[in-house]
């Protein structure tokens, strides 16, 4: 008995001696390889904060946004979590996120390091909610065989959408002359697709909300921009989309050459090499029209209001966009969301396209007065769906998104 | 003596069940109560923690009035500068109500707060709802937890009114309608079929009960790749001369290739049901009606079906209840809106529209069409008792 409260007593006094504060990390799985990378980080920061904070890490599988609102309704939300571009204005606006300026101040960061785009993503009404973890953006993929093939230059950053649609429809073909197409110029998304109609409504000069909040899909500019979009596939017929050709999604469809070209992210680069390692390819810059533009997609690091160790989460915080990216970047090949880690990048042949897009990519973000756009989203896709197969006019779709898209959003 | 032993076996016994009876109590009664509830509440589920926001009160001040105590600013200045609500909304960072602003107004002990800052006794992490009951007058109970805001019926009218639910509705309608009466058809035949003194029957029943326990995930896979428009369907079509149909993504075909699929995963699990009542029907029945000269045909429609009136009412109940509610099928293959059924849309509005109560409004009137539809079907069909 006296042997057993002796050791409990020591054990009492070696645990007060170092008070190590638990900082929960939490996150979405997308791969193996970036858990690994993850985990690395996580390892060195305990290391250089032994006896002080100590950092779990505690992946969130299955439905991320679902499960991520249970626990923080719950209260047992960890301490720094991811949230994406495109749902996180809800989280900000409902005030469960701590605006991180005053911790930035005092903990020191400095911002400038961070592309403007990306910082502006997690900005809602004047504060910062959270920092950039890394980020994706839209690029020209092209199958260098293909264009041989058919005796065509490469594409270059200084292609228009002429250039798209004339090198598009040469590469449209029929292979086996069943009067079928076999190979098309481009795959483009049917469904879900509004995120990457955007880029093309900016390029047009259109818009896809007022400043008012109101939807601007039809101004001119916008229509013009989502007509050309919807006409690559209806009118010029040069594009398919990837279920058409017996692929999953675009990469899919790219891999197996079943299109020349698709406008995607570097989530490509990983896929291909470990799929398609035999498919010469390049990547350029999107084409341009009025303007350029691309989407940028990004995700962030942020702290419940909650949370009962903010400065700590912070440091930690502060680790995973310093040290952390640092790590990413070397290991993963992700692109980072600051400038003094992306200078060798940016002449990279295949990563120097995505980098140069951040400069004016527009974020995959539509505010709204609710700070929900996923219904209005929803029923934008299916309208351009609808389109897309023929069974609704354009006219239509965007006359019946203007009457209904303050209902969608409110 | 005997009263009291009675109550010992009774209290025994529900010790012995209390585990169930807490499981189902905490999972299914108590939610069922909360959902009626937030049907008629502007319930959000971020709002939940609303109160037990975490903060510095020290740093809080400091950053609202831009001071340290170790500066020793006056008590009056401080004082003539600070204003609860404004405090409360930018440096603590949480919203409050009209009311709640003209409560805080009236009842926040200012003088308190400034002099607990003067005497540098706030250097901790408060919880909001912990501060306010430290520092409110009276009133601070308004803070201990979240209740939603009680809206009445205006749930029930909105979705009177919405499109999107009117068209989850009848979809969902549409396919219950479509698929019970195959399915049980089906199961029927199926369990007729493995009824049979033929050799090698295990294997049919296994493999007819085969796709109802497979996950929802992998059939719904497997049925992407059948359907897709490269698929094995459309490949089988093109021997008929059918061009290639884009099963799921066309509006037309989506609902009606999502049945078929169904159909195909329920009708093994309720065929084990009829097995089990064609074990019943007595031989003598058979052997009489043979006698009579009724062939395999005859014997079917005028002894098989009636004897497994029972099962048929039990399936077709079950069928409706689960066809109305279909949810993991549509929620991995639908893509468009115009095809989603009632439970999808529920899921829309409960985890990716921000409207909890407005989803559980919908449940709502879900449950009471099952109800209904259910009372119904039990009068029209009554069980027979032997």
């Amino acid at each position: 008995m006296r042997k057993l409260s002796l050791v409990l007593v020591v054990l009492l006094v070696v645990v007060m001696s170092f008070p190590e504060v638990v900082v929960r990390l939490g996150g979405w799985v997308s791969s193996p390889s970036e858990t690994q990378a993850l985990e690395e980080v996580v390892k060195t920061f305990n290391e250089e904060y032994a006896g002080k904070i100590k950092l779990v890490y505690e992946p969130i599988p299955g439905d991320y946004k679902v499960k991520l609102t249970a626990m923080l309704s719950a209260g047992t939300a960890p301490d720094i979590f991811y949230l994406d571009t495109s749902w996180a204005e809800e989280f900000f606006r409902k005030g469960v996120i701590q605006p991180l300026d005053l911790l930035i101040r005092k903990h020191g960061l400095d911002l400038s390091d961070f592309y403007p785009s990306l910082l502006d993503a997690f900005k809602y009404d004047g504060r910062i909610y959270g920092l950039p973890k890394d980020f994706s953006t839209l690029a020209l993929f092209y199958n260098k065989r293909m264009f041989d093939e058919v005796g065509l230059e490469y594409p270059n950053e200084n292609w228009t959408w002429v250039d798209l649609v004339y090198a598009a429809s040469k590469l449209t073909r029929d292979l086996d002359g069943d009067g079928q197409i076999d190979v098309w110029g481009l795959s483009l998304y049917r469904d879900g697709a509004f995120n990457r109609v955007i880029p093309f409504i900016v390029q047009a000069e259109g818009k896809v909300v007022n400043d008012d909040l109101t939807t601007a899909l039809d101004n001119p500019n916008s229509v013009e921009g989502i007509r050309f979009y919807l006409d690559l596939h209806r009118k010029y017929k040069v594009a398919a989309a990837p279920q058409d050709v017996g692929a999953g999604w675009l990469g899919d469809a790219f891999g197996k050459e079943k299109a020349a070209m698709v406008m995607s992210g570097p989530w490509m680069l990983g896929f291909m090499r470990d799929n398609f390692p035999n498919v010469d390819f390049g990547v350029v810059e999107l084409p341009k029209y009025k303007q350029r533009a691309t989407m940028v997609y990004t995700v962030c690091y942020s702290i419940p209001k909650t949370s009962e160790h903010k400065d700590e989460a912070f440091i930690a915080l502060k680790y995973l966009v310093t040290k952390g990216m640092e790590i990413f970047t070397e290991k993963l090949g992700v692109l980072p969301s600051r400038i003094s880690l992306a200078k060798g990048l940016i002449s990279d042949p295949i990563k120097g396209p995505f980098m140069k897009g951040v400069e004016y990519a527009i974020p995959w973000r539509i505010p709204t007065p609710s700070g929900i756009f996923s219904k209005a989203e929803n029923e934008i896709n299916t309208r351009i769906s609808k389109v897309w197969m023929g069974e609704m006019s354009l006219e239509v779709a965007i006359e019946e998104i203007v009457a209904n898209y303050d209902s969608w959003v409110r | 003596m005997f009263k009291k032993r009675k109550l010992r076996e009774a209290i025994a016994g529900y010790f012995l069940a209390s585990p169930i009876i807490v499981a189902i109590l905490v999972f299914t009664i108590i939610p069922i109560f909360q959902a009626a509830y937030y049907s008629f509440t502007d319930y959000d589920a971020l709002f939940q923690q609303k109160y037990r926001v975490r903060f510095n009160a020290l740093e809080a001040l400091e950053n609202y009035f831009f001071v340290s105590p170790d500066e020793n600013p006056s008590e009056e200045e401080l004082l003539s500068l600070f204003d609860p609500v404004d405090f409360i909304e930018l440096a603590v960072g949480v919203d409050l109500n009209a009311e709640q602003k003209k409560l805080v107004k009236r009842e926040f002990n200012a003088e308190k707060l400034i002099e607990d800052f003067l005497n540098r006794r706030l250097d901790k992490t408060f919880v909001f709802s912990d501060f306010m009951k430290d520092y409110m007058k009276k009133g601070a109970s308004v803070f201990a937890k979240y209740v939603p805001d009680f809206v009445g019926l205006a749930n029930f009218f909105e979705a009177f009114k919405d499109r999107m639910f009117w068209i989850s509705l009848k979809n969902a309608a549409v396919f219950s309608l479509v698929v019970t009466p195959i399915q049980t058809l089906l199961a029927i035949v199926l369990a007729v079929a493995a009824n049979q003194r033929i050799r090698g029957v295990k294997f049919f029943k296994v493999s007819f009960f085969l796709p109802s326990i497979t996950s929802a995930a992998a059939i719904s896979m497997i049925f992407m790749l059948i359907y897709s428009k490269p698929g094995l369907l459309n490949r089988l079509l093109d021997y008929l001369g059918v061009g290639p149909i884009d099963w799921l993504g066309n509006v037309k075909t989506a609902l009606p290739s999502i049945m078929a699929m169904n159909i195909w995963t329920t009708a093994g699990y309720f065929m084990v049901t009829f097995l089990a009542g064609l074990q019943d029907i007595p031989t003598s029945i058979i052997e009489a009606s043979m006698i009579d000269g009724a062939n395999a045909w005859v014997r079917f429609w005028k002894i098989t079906i009636p004897m497994l009136r029972n099962q048929i009412i039990f399936v077709v109940t079950m069928g409706i209840i689960g066809t109305l509610q279909v949810f993991d099928q549509i929620y991995f293959l639908i893509r468009n809106q115009e095809n989603i059924t009632i439970s999808m849309y529920i899921y829309q509005n409960a985890f990716n529209y921000g409207k909890m109560g407005y989803a559980s409004a919908i449940a709502m009137l879900l449950f009471l069409i099952i109800f209904s539809v259910t009372l119904v079907q039990r009068r029209v069909m009554r069980e027979e008792r032997f």
